[in-house]
């Protein structure tokens, strides 16, 4: 059975800016299923539909078999969804969060507490219940603002860009807790992501979009698999040589790609690279040149993406995370 | 939805915002200190020069009901810089998707402006009794007088929030809201009678929804002339529920 299908869906913004366009596509019950592309690709205004936030200009999509803007009321009842902007109310304490969410969810009142505490335990966050979100890290305000998602049991989980701007321990605790709901609850989850290794780690499937459209989809192996370049990377002894006649010379392998990254660091992009490392490292010892080190590995996500986007990504810095959290501060002395 | 559903979740928006409040009073106390200027400078000043003719009450009983619904509207008014950084920040997008109305979270979060309104009035009362003015405490009066509080903070806070969906910047907005509260308030009853106003100003009063609220609290509190309250509460109320229906369509326009 189907979590999710999305037929069609349109969105043009005033101005005749076209976020999506006939975007289709499906999502299995129970899987993880990742939605990558680049900035302004329409990732969030997809999810926006989808939680119904927002109606689509044509198109249809449905969650368990609930039209979403023929029925936002009952969908709200099923999904989960946090946004990407730290949305945890600053100025209540981590408790108070929960217990607003936990009475919006009309979670009856004798079960509310005990559902409270069990999510504080789950989010690891018991022992700071009580402190306002303004002292809470950007890790424990994301564990959070999933505690809040998942505390009426939603059948589909919306998460937009999770783990956006978290240290290597936070995100690896968010990812945790990810795949225990989805393991353990059979929870559906749908997220956003910028980060490709948080895509490989989590997600059983995968979409990329670009331009308001669907250019992909699959399970992480089944679309590394229609890449079928890997990449050799090495690193030269020394730089008095012709690049461009050592260029020359890789190249006329077929479907192979080569570029210089620095003038002793060579990228060479071919298929099977392992059935062709001995005759590239002949051909770089033909120029008198030797290799002081050599890697190799398959196509990884990064390289589907470039496929299917021909975009690198974007990835939120430090600079964008402080942002994020300035503007938290913010709502905090206005309101 | 049910009626009690949309109750209780109106009741859980209010609750919380109040719970922000409480964890957070400075803006309580900052916004106390205009009415007291208004109060002991403004008033005693007109007072003792008979500068304005109220009739038989003295110029200060004439003026507190005036700075209390001032008071009020001036801090209700601003109520949607908030929902803009809700907006901004995401709590009004992960709020808007619980299974809540959009009346409920309009409502819930106007009426948590009439707990400030309240807490004002309390301090400008105690001000004006010290300051020697005396006040009607009938039971009545008192519960009518919270009402008229809270029901006209709702209105001006959702009055801003229709403001802050159709401006959505906060520059804008800012803007816009100094520009259109001097004229609600000289427009108004607060400072002299309607009587003294020139002729198209006076009609100008009738559709200026605070020139209803300081008239229910001057009639409440200090004359104790009823007569007037039925039509203008009522007036009052569908101020009110206008700018209710007017700040959900608001709330959506603003996530488009």
């Amino acid at each position: 059975m189907n979590a999710i299908d999305v037929q069609h869906l349109s969105k043009i913004y005033r101005g005749d800016i076209k976020a999506i366009s006939d975007l289709s596509f499906t999502v299995g019950a129970g899987s993880v299923f990742g939605f990558l592309g680049p900035n302004g690709a329409g990732k969030s205004t997809a999810i926006k539909i989808l939680v119904t936030l927002m109606n689509p200009t044509a198109g249809d999509a449905r969650i368990f078999d609930i039209d979403v803007s023929q029925k936002p009321k009952e969908i709200r009842r099923i999904i989960g969804y946090v946004p990407q902007e730290l949305s945890a109310d600053g100025s209540l304490t981590g408790y108070e969060n929960l217990l607003l969410s936990a009475k919006l969810y009309e979670i009856p009142p004798k079960e509310r507490e005990q559902r409270i505490a069990d999510i504080l335990e789950m989010m690891e966050l018991a022992s700071r219940a009580d402190s306002l979100i303004d002292t809470y890290s950007g890790g424990m305000v994301r564990r959070l603002e999933i505690g809040q998602a998942m505390l009426h049991h939603p059948r589909v989980l919306f998460l937009d860009e999770p783990t956006i701007g978290l240290d290597p321990a936070g995100r690896a605790l968010v990812w945790r807790q990810i795949r225990k709901l989805n393991h353990d609850e059979g929870m559906t989850i749908f997220l956003t992501t910028h980060y490709m290794e948080e895509a490989e780690a989590l997600c059983t499937q995968i979409g990329i979009i670009d331009r308001g459209q669907l250019s992909a989809v699959g399970s992480p192996t089944q679309l590394k698999e229609t890449i079928g370049v890997g990449t050799i990377r090495i690193v030269l002894s020394s730089s008095q040589f012709s690049q461009s006649t050592l260029l020359d010379m890789i190249t006329s392998i077929p479907g192979a790609s080569a570029l210089f990254q620095d003038p002793q660091i060579l990228e060479i992009k071919v298929p099977n690279p392992a059935e062709h490392i001995t005759e590239i490292l002949q051909l770089i010892k033909t120029n008198g040149i030797s290799v002081n080190d050599l890697e190799l590995r398959g196509p990884t996500l990064e390289d589907v993406f470039l496929k299917y986007t021909g975009s690198h990504l974007e990835v939120a810095g430090p600079k964008e995370w402080k942002s994020i959290k300035q503007r938290r501060r913010s709502v905090r002395r206005a309101s | 939805m049910t009626l009690w559903q949309s109750i209780k979740k109106t009741s859980t928006i209010f609750e919380f915002e109040v719970r922000k409040l409480r964890h957070d009073p400075f803006e309580v106390f900052v916004r106390l200190i205009q009415p007291t200027l208004w109060l002991v400078i403004f008033g005693t000043v007109f007072t003792r020069y008979r500068v304005i003719d109220t009739g038989n009450i003295s110029y200060l009983a004439f003026l507190t009901p005036g700075v209390m619904a001032q008071s009020l509207m001036f801090t209700a008014i601003f109520y949607g810089i908030a929902i803009t950084w809700d907006k901004d920040s995401g709590i009004l997008a992960k709020l808007m998707v619980t299974p809540t109305g959009r009346g409920s979270i309009v409502l819930g979060k106007g009426m948590s402006a009439g707990v400030r309104g309240l807490l004002q009035a309390v301090v400008i009362i105690l001000l004006a009794l010290a300051l020697g003015v005396s006040f009607v405490f009938s039971p009545l009066n008192i519960l009518l007088v919270i009402f008229v509080i809270v029901l006209a903070a709702t209105c001006f806070a959702c009055l801003s929030i229709v403001f802050a969906s159709l401006l959505r910047r906060r520059e804008r907005f800012m803007g816009v809201i100094q520009l259109i509260t001097m004229p609600l308030f000289f427009a108004s009853n607060a400072l002299y009678p309607v009587s003294v106003m020139p002729v198209p100003l006076q009609y100008v009063t009738l559709v200026n929804p605070l020139y209803y609220v300081v008239d229910c609290l001057r009639s409440l509190l200090i004359t104790n002339d009823l007569s007037n309250i039925p039509l203008h509460l009522g007036i009052l109320l569908v101020f009110t529920i206008l700018f209710v229906f007017a700040g959900m369509y608001g709330l959506k326009r603003l996530m488009q």
